[in-house]
């Protein structure tokens, strides 16, 4: 027991400490150059708001908060796929899966393609979100006929409420003028600096509470992956857990989705990355896919933000161009899953 | 009963019956196609062999002309049409700039400007025109622009015997020659000609105007969410060159980027033009919608209120009133003495 806590220790104990370089190179890269003593001096003396007003300003209002914004949503992200793989107990299960990203992105592109969030820019996610855990609803209410909530019942349902929801956007996206197509296609290709300001505490905390309870569902989880009877013989209610993983999950991707736009792939593949890497032990993989979300969206923002200057291009984009290729790299080296 | 007979003939029948038989004011001369072919000058020795083909083997009764349009496709041209159809706003503000607003007989749902031709009938939108609501207007002539319009649509109206001429509006220069373009098609043009030379002499005017002055920087806004502008190569990007402005964004290696809010921050634009809203808006709400990006309460534009809303609409609309933009931007970017 003592080995297993120790390679935890040392596993999440590294992926801290790369999210923490990950991040500090994320700082000083960027359009506007900025020297790694300048990063350092701007990062812990005051006073170089004066003495370095424009670094200051940079790091400070701009890719400070977009970093963080990384670090949550990546998180985020990474934990809710995982919590679905899980408790879908599918490979091929992402945040998105759900019908939560047909949700969100039905509520932004109303709001956008109306012209109704040009003077209120909250609306944008807090429409985002409310479309999202509609979605998610009526997944529930869909799958509930079915009893315990079996998985294919939640993934039909997820199927069918996601068809019905990109129906929505793109009839809302045809009869839209040209000039708002543009914001929400962007919207839709996810981005991490469209955010208002106020959006980046309000998605630390859900995104907080969310992977605080599917952290402490971890053993629970573990449990459940041995098969549904094997559980209830060990004490768990596979629909409570179910149902508590389901809200924990969706409160995520619906706050990463509101913040960010649908970043597509993170949910994904690093869950399977990381079982590959750290093991299928929920209690270390959760904690371990939030730290390496949080690595990976930040670095994929970081190009993003980097590699057409003045221009920037959706992390989205990023993470589709990198992530794509690295799950075909997994499955091919874990055959079993292609059957 | 004329009109369960007109539904049996093909559109080509239809455009004779239609045509008065008079043409024999205007001569079929070989002037009119030249013209008619401002963007491809390379074309014009060949043109003038097509031309001098045409006034040989021609008729003096003839009913249309065969012209080249910009993007080089064959168009037979009734004579003297009479039932226009735009497939952009931007052509319908040409038409009714050339007096043809009687003869427009449907537009998009786009084309809001000027008033009377909100009322004219709707055939669809910009990328979605519906092509039978255009057969069944009867059009005898479609006017689609290269850039706006696709090209699959031109090519569906062409084969449905409908004469569709595409034209360019991708500068101001093509702006201006398509207006002497869409005055010969229609038997304007010398109208067309008398317009073009006002609006050249104007945007000269503020050629001359900000030559003696230093350009400003300025960047423009498309969208604030994520933060769009405009580069060199776009016709917002050359209007802001026009005006005396030095586009921050010129250099983008998109046309249209998503424009890094730090470079922004670090160019600190003495203007900032704003075209996100659905309409122009006062400054000062102009500057509280800026709030919410990040950092931007630093931006000099800010502080200082050269911060200028022009609305999604009609201001950067390549079409004839594309000179009073111009001027009110070279306006903007150097306020006259005693203006501000």
């Amino acid at each position: 027991m003592s080995r297993t806590a120790g390679r935890a220790i040392l596993i999440l104990g590294s992926l801290a400490a790369l999210l923490v370089a990950a991040a500090l190179l994320a700082a000083k890269t960027g359009p506007v150059p900025c020297s790694w003593p300048d990063l350092l001096r701007v990062l812990t003396d005051p006073g170089a708001r004066v003495s370095l007003p424009m670094q200051s300003r940079i790091l400070l209002d701009l890719r400070l908060p977009r970093i963080l914004l990384g670090v949550f949503v990546g998180a985020g992200l990474a934990v809710a796929g995982t919590s679905f793989q899980g408790l879908l107990r599918n490979p091929l299960a992402d945040p998105y899966l759900l019908g939560v990203s047909g949700g969100a992105a039905l509520g932004a592109v109303f709001v956008l393609t109306t012209g109704i969030a040009a003077g209120l820019p909250l609306l944008v996610p807090l429409a985002a979100c409310g479309g999202a855990l509609a979605a998610v609803a009526a997944v529930w209410r869909l799958a509930s006929g079915a009893g315990a909530l079996p998985p294919t019942a939640l993934i039909l349902s997820g199927v069918v409420v996601s068809a019905f929801c990109s129906a929505l956007v793109m009839f809302m996206t045809a009869i839209a003028p040209a000039g708002r197509v543009q914001g929400a296609v962007f919207w839709m290709m996810g981005s991490l600096g469209s955010s208002p300001p106020g959006v980046l505490p309000a998605v630390a905390v859900v995104v907080a509470l969310g992977i605080g309870i599917a952290i402490f569902s971890g053993a629970q989880l573990n449990a459940l992956s041995l098969g549904e009877e094997t559980a209830a013989h060990l004490g768990v209610n596979a629909r409570r857990l179910r149902l508590q993983l389901f809200f924990a999950a969706s409160i995520i991707t619906g706050a990463a989705v509101a913040a960010a736009g649908l970043v597509g792939f993170v949910g994904l593949v690093v869950p399977h990355g990381l079982r590959a890497l750290v093991g299928a032990d929920h209690r270390l993989l959760v904690p371990a896919s939030a730290l390496a979300g949080a690595i990976v969206l930040v670095l994929a923002d970081t190009v993003a933000r980097s590699v057409l200057p003045p221009a920037e291009i959706p992390v989205g984009v990023v993470t589709a161009l990198f992530g794509a290729p690295f799950f075909l790299v997994l499955l091919r080296r874990r055959r079993g899953w292609m059957g | 009963m004329a009109s369960i007979i007109s539904r049996l003939l093909t559109a080509r029948q239809r455009r004779i019956m239609r045509t008065p038989h008079c043409s024999g004011v205007r001569k079929p001369g070989g002037r009119v196609l030249v013209s008619l072919l401002p963007v491809h000058r390379v074309f014009h020795r060949a043109a003038w062999g097509i031309a001098l083909a045409l006034a040989v083997s021609v008729p003096p009764q003839v009913q249309a002309v065969t012209v080249r349009d910009a993007v080089g496709r064959t168009v037979e041209v009734p004579r003297d049409p009479r039932r226009i159809v735009s497939l952009a706003p931007n052509i319908t503000e040409m038409l009714y700039a050339l007096g043809l607003g009687e003869r427009v007989a449907g537009v998009t749902i786009f084309c809001d400007w000027p008033a009377e031709a909100a009322a004219k009938p709707k055939i669809g939108g910009v990328i979605n025109p519906s092509l039978e609501t255009i057969v069944a207007l009867g059009a005898d002539l479609v006017l689609a622009t290269a850039d706006g319009n696709r090209p699959e649509d031109v090519n569906r109206l062409a084969a449905l015997g409908v004469p569709t001429f595409t034209i360019d509006t991708r500068s101001v220069g093509d702006v201006l020659r398509s207006l002497v373009t869409i005055g010969e098609l229609t038997g304007r043009g010398e109208r067309a000609r008398e317009l073009v030379a006002a609006l050249e002499r104007r945007r000269d005017a503020v050629r001359a105007r900000v030559a003696r002055v230093a350009p400003v920087t300025v960047f423009v806004a498309i969208d604030r969410a994520p933060l769009i502008s405009a580069g060199d190569g776009t016709f917002v990007g050359e209007l802001l060159t026009l005006a005396g402005g030095r586009n921050i964004a010129g250099a983008s290696p998109i046309k249209y980027p998503v424009f890094s809010l730090e470079q922004l921050l670090a160019d600190d634009p003495a203007v900032i033009l704003d075209a996100a809203d659905p309409g122009p808006v006062a400054t000062a709400e102009l500057q509280e919608r800026w709030r919410s990006l990040p950092g931007a309460t630093a931006l000099r534009a800010m502080r200082t209120g050269r911060m200028i809303s022009v609305g999604q609409g009609s201001f950067f609309r390549p079409g004839p009133r594309i000179i009073d933009s111009l001027e009110r931007l070279a306006d903007i970017l150097h306020p006259r003495e005693g203006a501000r």
